[in-house]
């Protein structure tokens, strides 16, 4: 179908993990409608490495992306590179974050990472627009972010490699692939990246897998969500489960089970708990 | 792949509608008993063929170019500001505070002063509903309409009691003084030349009003905060997760919106009546909606539609001097404009894309 063998296991090299990037302590969010959707939740993740998230949709992983994202308030305590992060106050945003050093591939990119009537041009700075690099005074400098987002484009294969284009009008692979090069080629020092491959046609999905794993080959930290069980587990190098706003456990990837990934997703504690 | 060339989609589509409104507009003067190509006559000539008319006509455009670049700028964030009429009449406000009570030994200088004065005034009225919208969600239609009651009844006062001057009998403030008095078109163009109307109002306020489409133009698709104002309107989740705060936004667009309606001012008061008079806003507050519709936000879109729109209100009141068709039929006439225009695009588009579908696959 794709006119070549698709990888469907991601070759990578045992990971090399250093100082520690994130570290979350104690996350507590309770919606505008009370529920308690994070109930302390506690992670890090270091230079070099992936942790994969695994769970059923809706029990806390999207809640906790926008909150390390910027997109939701929490309480508890959260440090970048050993700096804590305004998780309430006027920084707890998108643009702090950022500065921060992380980088966010939402899980939904149509309604949040993209701008659907944007031209890929004007997508390609979406959330760095800011950045005087691109700017005049307060004028963007349009026609240099359309040359660097057309060389960006061949980069990362999206097709058709047309700039002026709108988001919409791209398969969503290629949208992906546009989210993608935009939050990967800064350079962050953390990625947040939800449901990967969701909606994303099967030779797009290994480009996303390999382009993950050189991320973190140039050793910069990966927080990977993603309901695809396979996905995780090819991916990660350490797989924390959550359940019902809490993390059921950890394991090393290599160890790691589908049996025992699943029962601790149903709530099933395995003795392994954290 | 677009379905139709661009130069349809911006000049074929509004010209077909245009066609399709004035065909109807037609019908309904042929159907009260008058004749529509003496209509259409007397409409032109009143509005476009004299120097006079042009004076006029240039005038109300100039405030439709005002208001419907405030609406316009508002549709960007997806704002629906209907509170120009009130922007606007706050803005008079602006502008007679500055021309009475401050000495000025130039008209250019009162006009930079009355800009700024209309444009804050204006400004500071669509601050109340954009931080009302912003912070407690109350619906920014709703209060901006309120807002409009709330300045008509606000002005009255004003212009009944302390902005009156004594023994006057009108509800006006005092006439501003002469070095306020802004050069109209006949002046401006009267050292090129080109012998202009006298009488007409229009003035210097026009370019002002060219110039501020332009520097909308440069706002809304050349700087950071439009792009920022742009992709808010599109999608707010988005705009969170780009760090672009909707309460900024919202709060700063409606000061601009609310901004360049009460710019307005300088030229029905400051240009034309030269004092503060009751009602000087005349509607032309509404009337951007339909400017900034027909327009498609677009300030270019929104400098045409005004002089489409200026044309419409002159020619109107021609055509309700000259026969026995009322006024009220260009109501009529532009809410057809305005029907076929913005309303019933589609009706329009989507022939037209099947047309050039099926010429492009004849030609391939």
């Amino acid at each position: 179908m794709v006119g070549r063998k698709v990888l469907l296991r991601v070759e990578k090299t045992p990971a090399t993990p250093g100082k520690p990037v994130l570290e979350v302590e104690n996350l507590r969010v309770i919606d505008p409608a009370g529920v308690e959707r994070l109930r302390g939740v506690s992670l890090n993740i270091r230079a070099g490495e992936v942790l994969g998230l695994a769970g059923v949709a809706g029990n806390g992983q999207s809640e906790l992306l926008e909150v390390l994202g910027g997109m939701m308030r929490a309480t508890g305590t959260v440090r970048m590179n050993g700096a804590p992060l305004d998780l309430s106050g006027p920084h707890a945003d998108g643009q702090s974050r950022r500065a921060a050093g992380i980088a966010h591939v939402p899980e939904d990119r149509q309604r949040k990472g993209l701008i659907m009537d944007y031209a890929a041009w004007e997508n390609s700075v979406f959330g760095y627009h800011r950045d005087p690099a691109i700017a005049t005074g307060p004028l963007m400098r349009n026609s240099a972010i359309l040359d660097h987002a057309s060389a960006q484009m061949q980069r990362f294969d999206v097709r058709p490699p047309n700039p002026r284009l709108p988001a919409k009008a791209f398969s969503g692979g290629n949208q992906q692939k546009v989210v993608l090069a935009r939050e990967i080629e800064r350079g962050p020092d953390l990625l947040l990246i939800g449901q990967p491959t969701r909606g994303v046609d099967i030779g797009a999905i290994e480009f996303i897998h390999q382009q993950i794993v050189a991320l973190r080959d140039a050793g910069k930290a990966i927080l990977l969500v993603s309901v695809e069980l396979d996905e995780i587990m090819a991916l990660s190098d350490r797989i924390a489960v959550i359940f019902d706003g809490r993390i059921m456990g950890e394991v090393a990837a290599q160890d790691a089970s589908a049996r025992e990934l699943g029962l601790m997703m149903a709530g099933v504690s395995t003795g392994k708990a954290a | 792949m677009e379905r139709m060339p661009k130069w349809a989609d911006v000049v074929l589509i509004p010209l077909i509608s245009l066609l399709l409104a004035a065909v109807i507009s037609g019908l309904v003067i042929l159907a009260i008993g008058e004749d529509p190509i003496n209509a259409l006559n007397l409409m032109v000539k009143g509005a476009l063929g004299s120097t006079y008319g042009w004076g006029y006509t240039l005038y109300y455009a100039t405030n439709f170019m005002f208001t419907g670049l405030a609406v316009a700028v508002a549709f960007h964030a997806r704002l629906f500001n209907i509170g120009g009429e009130g922007q606007a009449m706050l803005g008079g406000l602006g502008v007679a505070l500055v021309c009475l009570y401050l000495p000025w030994p130039h008209w250019s200088l009162a006009l930079i002063a009355s800009t700024v004065g209309a444009a804050l005034f204006g400004a500071a009225w669509a601050l109340m509903p954009a931080v009302l919208q912003a912070k407690r969600g109350s619906h920014i239609v709703i209060t901006t309409i309120m807002f409009n009651f709330i300045a008509a009844a606000f002005l009255n006062w004003l212009l009944v009691g302390p902005l009156k001057p004594r023994g006057g009998m009108d509800p006006s403030t005092a006439r501003f003084p002469e070095a306020t008095n802004l050069p109209s078109l006949h002046d401006l163009l009267a050292p090129l030349g080109i012998a202009f109307s006298k009488a007409a109002p229009a003035n210097i306020s026009f370019l002002i009003g060219i110039l501020a489409c332009v520097l909308v133009w440069v706002l809304i698709w050349r700087t950071r905060l439009g792009y920022e104002i742009r992709a808010f309107g599109h999608s707010e989740p988005a705009a969170r997760y780009a760090g672009i705060s909707p309460t900024k936004i919202t709060v700063i667009t409606m000061l601009i919106s609310g901004g360049l309606a009460g710019m307005m001012a300088i030229n029905n008061v400051m240009g034309e009546a030269e004092r503060l008079v009751l009602n000087a806003t005349e509607g032309a507050g509404f009337i951007g909606i339909a400017v900034a519709l027909m327009g498609r936000s677009h300030p270019f879109g929104v400098f045409l539609a005004a002089i489409l729109f200026g044309f419409l209100y002159q020619g109107g009141a021609e055509l309700a001097l000259w026969t026995s068709i009322p006024r009220e039929l260009i109501i009529v006439i532009q809410a057809l404009v305005i029907l076929f225009t913005g309303a019933l695009d589609n009706m329009v588009r989507i022939p037209l894309e099947r047309i050039f579908m099926a010429l492009r696959r004849r030609g391939a």
